[in-house]
Order: C-alpha cells, then structure tokens, then sequence
C-alpha cells in the first residue's frame, strides 16, 4: 500500500518509509564510515536515489534489504572517495593506524570502538559480521579478492579484540553494559 | 584469546552500545526538501527543453520562409494571377470589342506568358520567375478592371 503510494510520488508515503528504514539505513552507514557527517550525507543520498528509482524496485528482494544494499554501495563509494582510488593491503593498511595507541578510556561505546579501525576495514568487519555478507560478496563489492578480505578481517577482529581485554578496559561497570 | 576464533559479537559485549547512531530529526526534512527541490529542477527542464524544442520547430519553420520570401511570394503571385484569370473569364467580352488599353494590356500579358514559358524552359530561378508572376498578376489586374469598366459602359 505504502508502496504503490510511493510509486506514484506520495510525499507522506516516502515519510512513513523513511521512519521505517532511516534509522537502520543511518546506523549501518555510520558504522561502516565512522562519522556521522557522511553518513547523513550517505542517507540522504540513498533516500533520494530511492524516490527517484522506486518505481524500478521489482521487488525481488525485500525492500528493507534493497534499500541496505544501496546504502552499502554508497558508503562503499564514499570509502573510495575518501581513498582516491588508492587500494592497501592489509599490512599497510593497519600499519598507519597501529602508530597511533588508543587509551582505554577511549572506547565509550561500540563506535568509538569501530573508530579504532581504518575506514575500509570497518567496513569489512561491519559488512561481514553484522550484514551478515560472504568474503565472495565482499570480494565483488570492493574489487578484491576473497583473501583480501579475510586478511583485512582477521587483523581487525584481532586488534579489536585487544583493545577490549578485560585486562586493557578500565574495571568500570559501565564499560560492561550490554550493547 | 586467539584471532582465529575472535566474534566480534563477543567483542562488543565487553563495550556499551552506542548512544550516538540514531539519525538528526532534520534529517527527513532536509531529504524531502532536496527531493521536492531536484523534482522542481526536473519539471523546469523539462518545460525548459519543451520550450527549446518549440523556439527549434519555428525556427525551423519560419527560418526558411524568411530566407527565402521569393518562394512564398511565387506562390502567392502565381494563385493571384490564376484567381484573377478565372474572374476575368467569367466577364462576357465587351461588345464593341476591347479598348486600346485592355489590347495592349492582353498584348502584355501575352508577353509575360512567352517570357515566363522561356524562364520555365531553361530551368528558371525564383527571381526570375516571381517577378514575371507578379507582373502578370498586376496586368490581369488592370485588365478586370478595364473590362469591368466597358461593361459598365455598355450596359449604360
């Protein structure tokens, strides 16, 4: 119903599937880039190709799952702006972050702990353990191989899970909140 | 722990959940506003392209004519003349025959038809033709006139 209403244009149609969508649209691009200003800007972007291309939706995938999926293309978009085409590998590219050691005051929730990462392999992480994609998906969205990816997760599953130790958190019982 | 066996489910058990992912409240209004705005754009191109290709159809149209009034005007020249010789023809000819003015003007026109069968002949240009029509036109002109004339004349 909202849909057919969408197609034809519906304002308020658009409205009541941006209250159902946005939020989880929002948190997956902030995860994936860290910042909250691109990801507004990923959101918008998403939403407007959206309203634009509704009435192509035909409806093979569940429409939540379709708007995720050009929310990820998007953000993975802006990751190679961000990039300027320049492709890492896994050495390199956890070496520039590695300089720079992180206090476990630092870690105040899961996106600070996120923000730990380089940009793409936040992504990596975020796609794989939280979407729930394969290193094949992977491989195909960033134009690498599957061991690249697997590379790139392995090194941020570990660093992560360093810098959450119990033995590097700080013994406060808010840092063992349930997220 | 070791790498290989890390859930970065287990991980953020060991963190709070972020506070900070729910999207601005202004974030819809922006998008919708940007929505109606690229819809408007849309709308004033496509009249704008509208309007474009109506200026291209006239021009198209009215530039030819312009450039090339001759044509319009041989066209013109040509049915005033056949007109005017349609009405002339269903005049009854004056019974004292024809003034000196309108044999010297059939004379004329007789003279306009030769040079116009010798322009049509060799391949003519308009501006040779359109004249000859014109000149025809204004001789069969004064000819109903004249005819008109002596039949009025006659009838007195």
């Amino acid at each position: 119903m909202t849909l057919s209403r969408a197609r034809r244009g519906d304002m308020p149609a658009f409205a009541q599937i941006y209250r159902c969508f946005g939020h989880a649209c929002f948190q997956l691009a902030l995860r994936m880039l860290g910042q909250r200003q691109p990801a507004e800007d990923v959101v918008q972007e998403v939403f407007l190709k959206m309203m634009g291309s509704i009435r192509s939706y035909r409806g093979d995938a569940p429409f939540g799952a379709w708007l995720k999926r050009m929310t990820v293309n998007a953000c993975i978009d802006q990751l190679r702006r961000q990039r300027h085409g320049t492709v890492m590998d896994a050495e390199a590219l956890f070496a520039q972050t590695s300089a720079s050691e992180t206090e476990p005051a630092d870690l105040v929730d899961v996106n600070s702990l996120l923000a730990q990462l380089p940009a793409q392999a936040r992504a990596v992480l975020v796609l794989h353990e939280l979407e729930g994609y394969t290193h094949a998906e992977l491989a195909v969205l960033f134009g690498q191989s599957e061991s690249y990816s697997k590379s790139i997760l392995a090194r941020a599953l570990k660093q992560l899970n360093r810098l959450t130790a119990p033995s590097a958190l700080p013994q406060d019982s808010t840092c063992l909140a349930k997220p | 722990m070791s790498g290989q066996t890390v859930n970065f489910r287990d991980i953020v058990q060991r963190v709070p959940a972020a506070t900070d992912d729910i999207a601005p409240v202004d974030l819809w209004p922006r998008i919708a506003a940007a929505h109606l705005r690229r819809r408007r754009q849309r709308r004033l191109g496509l009249t704008g392209a509208g309007l474009a290709l109506a200026a291209g159809l006239a021009v198209a149209i009215l530039i030819p004519a312009l450039r090339s009034p001759d044509n319009a005007a041989a066209i013109d020249w040509q049915a005033r003349a056949q007109a005017l010789e349609m009405q002339i023809d269903t005049l009854p000819m004056p019974s004292a025959g024809e003034g000196s003015v309108a044999r010297t003007t059939v004379s004329e026109i007789a003279r306009i038809d030769r040079d116009l069968q010798a322009a049509y002949d060799r391949g003519g240009a308009k501006n040779i033709l359109v004249p000859l029509w014109k000149r025809r036109s204004e001789l069969l002109d004064n000819l109903l006139v004249e005819r008109q004339q002596q039949n009025t004349q006659a009838r007195i």
